[in-house]
């Protein structure tokens, strides 16, 4: 006996909306259809009304996690239009908030992972340590989670030695935590009953339905923007790409894991060869940039990050695209949910193999518009309000 | 395969059928091709270059035209790009070739109203399900306004 | 006529209902605060001195809470199923042996109609999950049957162990056998293990809370219960938390036995009965907290590949040894 189950739109598991709905025998999945337009902002249609200063604030707010990824881009893009190479300092500042962002994404999906397969104990743990890299952001940015720290040219604040010197004290704190997250993921016995074999994305499925992030190098495919196509620092601050070739939700774990441990050790080289100069060009705040096209290509938290701009000679752009990397990794996504011929996925194991790719649905549903009922309003009484429900539950079963 | 050794091969491979060829800086190549070349300098990139992965498809409204733009890369990310009439808004769907482009074309044409021929699952995906049909929110002549506040 | 209300009070106050109404509150507090504590957090805090009246402010709050009833779920076991739920539990209670070696009510094989009662308690869960016709609900039912199939057996071998060695049926000549040695020091520590696993399974708790998994299913066979349904669900299973504790005090801690003072004996005995169930307790959350949620799968092979051989070895070692 088949029946569809949905998880979603409103779900514990899911910090944000999206329906998922499976078809399920017994207790194992058969087929799912994956919807994600429920957080829908119009977003690429916002940057075309906005000039490009008031654009890193839009793009910031693509994501809260990922903002810093996101102003990376978006500000790397505008310099690449214009022609300028912002100073030294500035780029390893930009790295250093960068990468510190990155280990926050990390240690906050850590602790949902582990949530999702009912380990609260591992997730009071991580969220607590994540508390002392929000300390270590606030010093340097002024706010704990959404950075505000790029502008078009470079950095907006500087570091002195009392906050490199708190940086330095945390990332010690933080590779003792890491190893000690690490050592407990790889022997408890329970975690790895439940990640061991889940989620399995074989590594010609990867490369064919274009996964990013984690999830490829979780397939033992060696692709990160930091390495093939530098931007910022990275080409002068050394690090490893973390792969593994066990394909399943297990490997990735490890993979951010070891992904936070070289963001530690980026950072502290950082530290050492911080170049001296200026930390920001002078550039008028209204931008006319000459007409034409540029890429841009960051490695965020979740993947490869792909902003595209045409510009027309005004100071808005023509167009601006966002790719995030959690719509590429929805194929690969529906992928790893169907049971195949010698594999099965089970009810249970649907939190932790979509929680595995690390979803941020804000990213992932952002396009245009504005409001859908345009001039129409009506209020509705509670048991009209119940009726249509009623009715909308009769008509999509 | 850097940008310079890419922007030769197409050159040799396909002549007078590239419109424009540049190279606005490292490890980027702008490329502009005519409708009908669209899908086969993207399986060559795809497939001949190996340059594996088609990151984006980007749509847009260029007043007289569309643009159907397909972001392929790995460590150099070449952008081409195919012009259409604005009276036919559709070209040759990627699906085939590249199945991992499925939601990157249904939301260029969700949003611009860009018919990918060959596409098996074209339906609405990134706007609510009781969004008019033929309202294209990317296009230029969509205007997004405030919302008007209830009174 | 005196005795009778003698009795009648025993069962109506103490150590009846009232009392372990206020006992299983003080449990999960106990429960509550120790786990918050292994976290790394505070736990309960405002409510009373040290957040002691918190479960008890929970469970004024739900019973405050709106009652919905699903169009679809079958009304008369919807009503009925919380009520059962509690009311067995809260009888069995009195089969315990709190202030004497013996229970309030006690008769002979009353250990077997315990654990009967206990795995009857198990299908009214599977029935209201069934009830409420609703899909994660039929999941959850379905996983706590599949749990009973897994954990039933060796919960059984244990007890049956402890049975064998003192030779009787009945709670209170299990109790009255273990002035000399409590069995838990003696050949029964495989025994002990096993129960304590077998109960958390029972009490559906990490890592075996999988018919309540919240962030698969969300909360399973519960779902659709809210209001004082949700209200008698969640204290009757505080109170088979002291069902299972207590059970575990006396068939293996030696039950209230303890050096006494004559005359105060019925305090005393209550008082070393509360400790030694407290410990269990502790144990119990210490296991909730150290352990992810397993697979339903994997649950079940590891009780039929694992547990049951162990419990038949216990079985095996109460004959031999005793």
């Amino acid at each position: 006996m088949s029946f569809y189950i949905p998880i979603g739109p409103q779900h514990p598991v899911h910090p944000e909306p999206l329906l998922m709905k499976f078809k399920v025998e017994g207790e194992q999945v058969v087929d799912v259809e994956i919807n994600v337009s429920y957080t829908h902002r119009g977003i690429e249609k916002g940057f075309e009304y906005r000039d490009y200063l008031k654009g890193i604030y839009l793009a910031e707010r693509i994501c809260g996690i990922c903002n810093a990824a996101h102003t990376v881009c978006y500000t790397q893009n505008i310099e690449q239009l214009l022609g300028k190479e912002i100073p030294p300092r500035a780029k390893y500042l930009r790295l250093i908030v960068e990468e510190l962002s990155r280990i926050h994404s990390h240690l906050l999906w850590l602790g949902l992972a582990a949530h999702q397969i009912g380990f609260e104990t591992l997730f009071m743990y991580v969220w607590r340590d994540r508390e002392r890299v929000l300390d270590v952001i606030e010093a340097i940015t002024g706010n704990r989670v959404v950075t505000s720290y790029n502008t078009i040219g470079g950095v907006r604040r500087d570091i002195n030695p009392q906050i490199e010197h708190k940086i330095r004290k945390a990332m010690d704190y933080l590779e003792k935590r890491t190893k000690y997250f690490k050592k407990v993921i790889m022997e408890e016995p329970t975690v790895l009953m439940r990640t061991q074999n889940v989620g399995i994305l074989k590594p010609r499925e990867a490369i064919e339905l274009f996964a990013v992030g984690p999830v490829l190098r979780a397939s033992g495919i060696k692709h990160d923007v930091r390495a093939d196509d530098p931007y910022i620092a990275h080409d002068e601050v050394p690090f490893n790409v973390a792969t593994y070739d066990t394909c399943d939700v297990y490997a990735r774990i490890l993979v951010r894991i070891d992904e936070v441990l070289e963001c530690i050790n980026m950072i502290r080289y950082s530290l050492d060869h911080l170049p001296s100069g200026p930390y920001r060009l002078k550039l008028p705040i209204i931008i006319r940039p000459p007409p034409g096209e540029s890429v841009s290509r960051v490695e965020a938290p979740r993947g490869e990050l792909l902003h595209y701009v045409m510009s027309d000679g005004t100071e808005k752009p023509y167009r601006y695209k966002v790719r995030t990397p959690t719509l590429a990794n929805i194929p690969a996504t529906a992928r790893m949910l169907t049971s195949r011929k010698n594999y099965v996925v089970y009810i249970a194991d649907i939190p932790i193999i979509f929680g595995s790719i690390d979803p941020c649905l804000c990213c992932t549903g952002r396009v245009a518009f504005v409001d859908i009922e345009k001039g129409r309003s009506w209020v509705w009484s509670y048991s009209q309000l119940i009726k249509y429900s009623r009715e909308r539950f009769e008509r999509h079963d | 395969m850097n940008e310079k050794e890419i922007a030769e091969a197409l050159k040799k491979k396909f002549g007078d059928k590239i419109i424009k060829c540049e190279i606005p800086m490292r490890r980027r190549v702008f490329v502009e091709v005519r409708r009908e070349d669209y899908k086969e300098v993207v399986r060559f990139l795809l497939k001949d270059l190996d340059l594996k992965f088609v990151e984006a498809i980007t749509a847009l409204d260029g007043k007289d035209h569309f643009e159907v733009i397909a972001h392929v890369g790995y460590s150099v990310s070449v952008s081409v790009k195919a012009k259409i009439p604005r009276e036919d808004p559709s070209i040759d769907s990627l699906y085939d070739i590249a199945p991992g482009v499925d939601l990157y074309e249904r939301e260029a044409h969700d949003l611009v109203g860009i018919v990918f021929k060959g596409h098996p699952n074209l339906k609405r995906f990134i706007l609510p399900e009781n969004w008019p049909e033929g309202v294209y929110p990317l296009r230029k002549d969509y205007e997004a306004k405030h919302p008007e506040p209830l009174r | 006529m005196i005795e009778i209300l003698y009795k009648i009070l025993e069962i109506l106050v103490f150590p009846g209902f009232t009392f372990i109404g206020l006992l299983s509150l003080l449990y999960e507090w106990i429960d509550r605060k120790f786990y918050a504590r292994l976290q790394n957090r505070v736990g309960p805090l405002y409510a009373g001195p040290h957040g002691i009246l918190q479960p008890l402010a929970d469970f004024i709050k739900l019973l405050a809470k709106e009652d919905i009833t699903p169009q679809a779920a079958d009304k008369l076991l919807f009503t009925l199923t919380p009520i059962i739920f509690f009311t067995l539990n809260l009888l069995l209670t009195l089969l315990l042996p709190i202030y004497s070696t013996s229970g309030v009510i006690s008769f002979t094989g009353d250990l077997i109609f315990f654990v009967a009662s206990l795995t009857i308690i198990s299908i009214i869960v599977y029935t209201a999950g069934i009830a409420s016709v609703n899909r994660f609900a039929t999941i959850g039912a379905e996983r706590a049957m599949l749990q009973l199939i897994g954990y039933e057996i060796p919960f059984m071998l244990s007890i049956i162990s402890v049975a064998l060695t003192a030779n009787s049926l009945t709670i209170r000549n299990i109790v009255e056998k273990q002035s000399g040695l409590w069995y838990v020091f003696g050949p029964h520590i495989l025994s002990f293990i096993i129960f304590v696993i077998t109960a958390q399974a029972e009490l559906e708790r990490v890592p075996f809370d999988i018919p309540e998994a919240e962030q698969e299913i969300v909360a399973g066979w519960l779902v659709e219960f809210s209001g004082k349904k949700l209200a008698l669900f969640r204290i009757g299973r505080d109170i088979e938390t002291l069902l299972l504790c207590g059970l575990g005090a006396a068939l293996f801690l030696g039950g209230p036995a303890g050096p006494v003072i004559p005359g105060l004996e019925p305090l005393l005995y209550t008082l070393y009965f509360v400790l030694k169930s407290i410990v269990i307790l502790l144990i119990l959350t210490t296991l909730r907290a150290i352990f992810a949620r397993m697979r339903i799968d994997q649950m079940i092979n590891i009780s039929w590949k694992y547990l049951i051989p162990l419990a038949l070895i216990s079985v095996l070692l109460a004959r031999v040894i005793y």
